[in-house]
């Protein structure tokens, strides 16, 4: 015997039924199909909420940490982008004849 | 010989850069190893919670996203204390990174739970004291990275103060289900787990700390370069051989 359907039935004073009546009621198989498929409906909708909830949470979880991630990798790139333009200025200003009584390269802050 | 620079330097370089490469891929190793076996561990090993179904199964995740970030509430603390005592920039480095991954990992917390709390108990929020606290911890480091960007000279000491309050509000946070009476699920869940649900919840905490370690160790690489990077366009800048201003 399904003991959804038992439940839902026996519960004897809302349809003042006696317990036998009840258990007479839970006994017919369209009774107890129309409470399995109440009941199934009701734990899909359940899971289906929870799936919801369960992609959303992980998705923001990754998206965060990758997000996280990229901007790391994206300000290390532009770091070495600032290192190399500072390399590169340094080599030129080696490079350049020096000037007398001059102890920097000139440059445009000079 | 030691430098200035390697003074400076001092807490990425007290190990030799070898060991900290191997400790480092060790651990990249178990990440990638925990990250790749976690995900079939939670959904087709663990059995389903007879009362949560489903929803249970963020608890693997946002647990983990909440270790990672009470670990780097205590690397911000070391941070900002050691800055506080040794003035050392690289102390400082090792903060900053602390508190902005407690703001990524707290993000990753503050919006999990909430989507876990809407399924089991109805409401995305309750004002209770697990939840309050964490959400002020949040807030404090959300502070400190605001103070950093906009507070002017001398932000790096009052940060620095706010990061010691952060590490002093946490022992609160982690100890408030116990202490009060709340409707977030008590710290003692994780150990009175079933073998194979306890087997995907230390799995992923594995993950989560060990992605922590590799991302903090990038970050405090990253804010230390951009330090030198400041100090050398300063220079350049004074040489008169850089005109871009001193911020990088």
């Amino acid at each position: 015997m399904n003991s959804g359907a038992v439940d839902q039935v026996s519960n004897a004073s809302v349809y003042s039924l006696s317990p036998e009546e009840a258990q007479a009621v839970a006994n017919d198989p369209q009774v107890q199909d129309a409470v399995r498929a109440q009941i199934q409906a009701e734990e899909y909708a359940r899971f289906q909420r929870a799936q919801h909830g369960v992609v959303l949470a992980y998705s923001i979880i990754w998206v965060v940490l990758v997000a996280f991630v990229l901007m790391l990798l994206r300000s290390q790139r532009r770091l070495r982008a600032k290192l190399a333009d500072l390399e590169r200025r340094l080599r030129k200003a080696e490079e350049a004849p020096a000037t007398p009584g001059r102890t920097a390269p000139a440059g445009p802050n000079a | 010989m030691t430098t200035e620079r390697e003074t400076m330097s001092a807490p990425s370089n007290r190990l030799p850069t070898t060991v900290v490469a191997v400790l480092l891929a060790v651990v990249g190793i178990v990440a990638i190893a925990a990250y790749a076996v976690s995900p079939t561990l939670v959904f087709y090993h663990a059995r389903l919670e007879r009362e949560l179904g489903l929803s249970q199964k963020i608890f693997y995740f946002h647990v983990g996203c909440a270790w990672s970030m009470f670990i780097a509430v205590g690397v911000a603390a070391i941070g900002s204390l050691q800055f506080l005592r040794t003035r050392e920039r690289a102390w400082d480095d090792v903060a900053l990174s602390g508190a902005q991954l407690v703001v990524v990992f707290g993000i990753a917390v503050l919006t999990s739970g909430p989507i876990w709390g809407k399924l089991a108990w109805g409401t995305f929020w309750v004002w209770d004291a697990r939840l309050t606290s964490t959400l002020l911890l949040f807030l404090t480091f959300v502070a400190y990275g605001l103070l950093r960007r906009f507070g002017g000279p001398g932000a790096d000491r009052l940060s620095a103060g706010l990061g010691l309050f952060g590490a002093g509000v946490s022992p609160f946070v982690f100890t408030a289900v116990n202490l009060w009476r709340t409707q977030h699920p008590k710290n003692s869940v994780a150990v009175t787990l079933p073998p194979d649900m306890a087997l995907a919840f230390w799995i992923s905490v594995l993950a989560f700390v060990c992605l922590l370690v590799l991302v903090c160790a990038a970050r405090i690489g990253t804010a230390h370069a951009e330090s030198e990077l400041d100090d050398l366009v300063l220079r350049a800048t004074d040489l008169g051989l850089y005109d871009d201003g001193a911020s990088v």
